[in-house]
């Protein structure tokens, strides 16, 4: 079953990859998204896979007895989630603002218009 | 007096010296600085007085490297160290004098302190890498000091062409040095005589020495780097003196003495060596005499006795040793004096031009004297040192095994050349008839007196031979391992063939003098040929790299963002594939469990949902798409055993849903805008790096490079942070600082949003009103009223679907 998640997070990072290629600005936002999914994904299963072991110790237990999935990795990965949605939000705004002010939604006018 | 002061004390007076001109306006700052070269030098004669031992020194720098500060005075560097501080000295006074109002004298006084610490410390150093680093610091201040004059390009390029080839040499010296240090076990340069057999039977050392050798060459302006120094000349004159002349193109010929002891009888030495030296001395000695300039006369007879300094220890035997210090000693005297004397002509004169000069006699008598004793020593004429030195370099080129009468002819032609330098630099400015060039203003003390000390000095050393001998040559000569008593320095050797060729050198050096008119034609017709030169072939390769780099810049880094993201990505997916195939032996080797239904469900949902974020050209579609892949991620967490995980991504994925859902549709629908082939190369790239980036978690999945810390954090969850769900414990309570971040990230972000969000309404205006704002006259609304769009921008809330669509309508689809 664990050769799902490789393949779920090549298709995340390739479709990323495509967009964030390209020179409308909208779509280089959706490939910026796709690529924040796949890292949190990489982070996650390359920490390895435990399905059906939450890391919840149970009530009366002061730690675990079986095996159980690696409690680390997914704080860091919440972490990761609630950060990459910040990032996303202000790169949202931004976008917005940018294409208000530059009416064009292509990277190329943007370029000139530094000059 | 610990020996460190001897670089320490010139380092503390560099730093104070801006300050100090500042304070006291300039006026004599060079006479109060030139206490501390001036005390080194009592300190070394003091020492020198008091049997001249061996002075060490050592700190700890890098222990753990082996890398100490280490500092070695012995016969051999008492002498250097003497010649170094005391023309320093007298530089200072004379820079004062020669630069007296200059607005960057603090400057001056700086960087000329600076090389001086740094010079003293090639010289002292014992440790190869502290050597290595006072080497590198020498160029470093040379460049500085060569470019000045900043505003002058000229002297930037030389500036920058000293660096270059020095710089460059040093790190060949540093290969070298590494090397040596790798093959003897040892970074102290006194300790390796000792391995001289290991260095012998090493087959790395050729390369070792050759490297080694490229340093001290490049420095000491060897054929064929000698092109650097006369560039060099563009730096004001006291630098020329100093730098250029006595002692930091010197620093080859210092390294190649420091290694004579344990170097110099291994078969490659004088193969390597003694050619070299003997090709400068000629290349030098002829490209002299054919310049009109008076500082390049002399900046070619640098490299001349550059090279016969070379060529001496190349021979590899003690007398020549003993001939090359002397001459070291000499050359510095009389050369730092007529450098001086050409800087002080120029200053009073306004030119450097010799065929501009002549009868200044009256005007600058005492100068006139100096620079006619200075002219014999270098000459060669009794009763000065150059006389001696000049005898002992014949005798040793006679004394060679093998071809010593070419040597010695090589030797003849350039002194015969030097002495024609001689005349033309300094005697003929002074005498015949007032020439074209007229003195502005008579030169102060400061300025004659320097080079006058330096003058009268080679005249004294010349008259007490066996002073010299016995304090200063003999022990440097025997620190070095070679014989201190032989050769014995007099002045008479009596009826000698040698004696024979030195006044037959005087005949020949006057004679080309008086031919020097058509001397002079030569360069003009053999300008055809500049393109062979090393400056030619260093103008050639520097123009290369330049243009090279201006292209390659042109093809990766063409201002688009998306250039730079593509190469990266192509440049990190090689990288990643390359390491999965070297590591292809744990490919594929996971056993998992069967794949469930309902995972492979949701990855198919996934896989659907973003491909499908990738075709579509509707903004709506694209929100959905993008919700279907944040919730099918969620859904994986879910299945894989992180509920937490799984809560936050569906709130977060709302979030963004919503969030996007209202800004999208004030965006354009989605277009193509670049062509159906460029998409397709992207889409090739893209696919190559989503398969590297899927190897990449594949392998991650099956490898531990070290044991997880959880277990830890597990145990210690209930009792020490009385929490049952471990993430939760992690993030509130282990890393509790880590999250107090996180959610400053959050707020900072929402402040953003905010400002932005809020400067909308003011924009448009601010954007018609500024009459200087570019993008004022590319844009093409439909609206071109301010008073009218700025209602409508006012009266537009955050959401404004009008706006939209008349952004839309006139956007070209």
């Amino acid at each position: 079953m664990e050769i799902l998640l490789p393949i779920a997070i090549g298709v995340l990072f390739g479709c990323g990859c495509y967009l964030v290629l390209r020179r409308n600005i909208v779509r280089v936002l959706l490939g910026i998204m796709l690529f924040s999914q796949g890292a949190n994904l990489l982070l996650f299963a390359g920490a390895g896979l435990t399905p059906g072991a939450p890391p919840v110790i149970a009530g009366t237990a002061d730690t675990f007895d079986g095996p159980y999935a690696d409690p680390l990795p997914q704080a860091l990965v919440l972490t990761a989630i609630v950060i990459g949605f910040a990032v996303l939000a202000f790169a949202i705004v931004l976008v917005l603002r940018a294409y208000q002010r530059g009416g064009s939604e292509d990277l190329d006018d943007f370029h000139h218009s530094e000059n | 007096m610990e020996i460190y002061w001897v670089i320490l004390a010139p380092l503390l007076a560099a730093l104070l010296a801006p300050t100090l001109v500042r304070l006291t306006g300039g006026r004599g700052t060079g006479l109060l600085l030139s206490i501390v070269p001036f005390g080194i030098v009592v300190f070394l004669l003091r020492h020198v007085a008091s049997g001249n031992e061996v002075l060490e020194w050592t700190h700890a720098w890098m222990p753990t490297l082996g890398v100490d500060l280490s500092l070695r005075i012995s016969g051999y560097e008492t002498l250097f160290l003497l010649l170094v501080s005391f023309i320093g000295g007298l530089i200072v006074i004379y820079a004062g004098a020669y630069l007296k109002g200059h607005p960057q004298l603090g400057r001056f006084y700086l960087i000329i302190l600076l090389f001086m610490a740094s010079m003293l410390g090639i010289i002292a150093a014992d440790d190869m890498l502290l050597l290595f680093v006072f080497w590198e610091l020498t160029s470093i201040t040379s460049f500085l000091l060569v470019g000045f004059k900043h505003t002058d390009p000229v002297a930037r390029k030389a500036a920058l062409q000293a660096l270059l080839v020095t710089g460059g040499g040093g790190l060949a010296l540093l290969a070298g040095l590494l090397m040596v240090m790798q093959i003897t076990g040892t970074n102290l340069i006194s300790a390796l005589p000792q391995h001289a057999d290991a260095m012998a039977a090493s087959p790395l050392f050729p390369a070792a020495f050759i490297l080694i050798l490229l340093g001290a060459f490049t420095k000491s302006a060897q054929v064929p780097f000698h092109f650097w120094l006369p560039g060099a000349m563009a730096a004001p004159t006291p630098v020329s003196a100093y730098l250029h002349s006595a002692t930091m193109v010197k620093a080859g010929v210092i390294l190649l003495a420091k290694l004579w002891p344990s170097m110099s009888q291994h078969e490659l030495w004088t193969p390597l060596v003694a050619p070299v030296g003997a090709a400068t001395l000629l290349t030098g000695a002829v490209l002299a005499v054919l310049q009109t300039d008076l500082k390049k006369l002399l900046a070619y007879t640098t490299v001349s006795i550059l090279g016969a300094l070379t060529m001496l220890l190349g021979f590899g035997d003690s007398y020549a040793l003993k001939t090359a210090l002397l001459l070291a000693l000499s050359h510095g005297l009389y050369k730092g004096s007529l450098f001086m004397v050409a800087g002080t002509i120029d200053h009073a004169t306004g030119t450097r031009d010799v065929r501009r000069l002549s009868g200044l006699l009256k005007a600058m008598p005492l100068l006139a004297v100096t620079g006619v004793l200075a002219a014999l020593s270098m000459s060669g004429v009794p009763p000065t040192l150059g006389f001696i030195s000049k005898e002992l370099l014949y005798e040793a080129q006679l004394e060679q095994p093998s071809s010593g009468w070419l040597w010695l002819a090589i030797g003849f032609v350039a002194s015969a050349f030097g002495v024609t330098v001689a005349l033309i630099v300094g005697v003929r400015p002074f005498f015949g008839k007032p020439g074209a060039a007229g003195v502005h203003h008579a030169p102060g003390l400061g300025m004659v007196l320097p080079p006058t000390v330096l003058a009268v000095l080679g005249l004294v050393c010349g008259l007490l031979p066996g002073w010299v001998d016995s304090a200063l040559i003999g022990p440097a000569a025997g620190s070095l391992g070679g014989d201190a008593s032989h050769p014995y320095l007099t002045l008479w050797h009596g009826f000698t063939i040698v004696l024979a060729l030195s006044a037959l050198t005087l005949l020949a050096g006057y004679l080309a003098y008086r031919g020097r008119e058509r001397l002079a034609a030569i360069p003009a017709a053999l300008s055809r040929w500049r393109w062979i030169t090393p400056t030619a072939l260093y103008d050639t390769c520097l123009d290369g790299t330049l243009n090279f780099a201006a292209r390659l810049t042109l093809v990766i880094q063409n201002g688009q963002l998306r250039h730079y993201v593509r190469w990266t990505l192509v440049v990190s997916a090689a990288l990643i594939i390359y390491a999965a195939v070297l590591s292809s032996s744990t490919f594929l080797v996971y056993q998992g469990q069967p794949i469930n239904a309902l995972v492979l469900a949701v990855v198919f949902l996934l896989c659907v949902t973003a491909i499908g974020s990738v075709l579509v050209n509707s903004r709506l579609t694209a929100i959905l798409c993008l919700g279907g892949v944040g919730y099918a991620v969620a859904m994986l967490f879910a299945a894989f055993a992180a509920p937490d995980l799984a809560i936050t991504q569906l709130l977060v994925e709302t979030l963004t849903v919503v969030l996007f859902s209202f800004v999208i549709l004030k965006l354009p629908e989605i277009r193509n805008i670049r062509s159906r082939r460029r998409r397709s190369a992207d889409m090739a790239i893209a696919a190559v790096a989503g398969l590297a980036m899927a190897a990449m978690a594949w392998q991650a999945m099956q490898f531990r490079a070290a044991d997880s810390i959880s277990p830890g954090l597990v145990e210690r969850s209930v009792p020490e942070a009385f929490g049952r769900n471990v993430v939760n414990v992690i993030l509130v309570d282990f890393r509790a600082l880590d999250t107090l971040g996180e959610i400053l990230v959050l707020a900072l972000a929402g402040v953003g949003v905010v400002a932005v969000l809020a400067s909308r309404r003011r924009g448009p205006r601010r954007l018609f009103q500024a009459p200087d704002d570019s993008e004022a006259p590319r844009d093409s609304r439909p609206h071109p009223d301010p008073d009218e769009l700025d209602t409508g921008a006012s009266a537009g809330a955050d959401i404004d679907p009008g706006r939209a669509i008349t952004t839309e309508a006139r956007t070209p689809s």
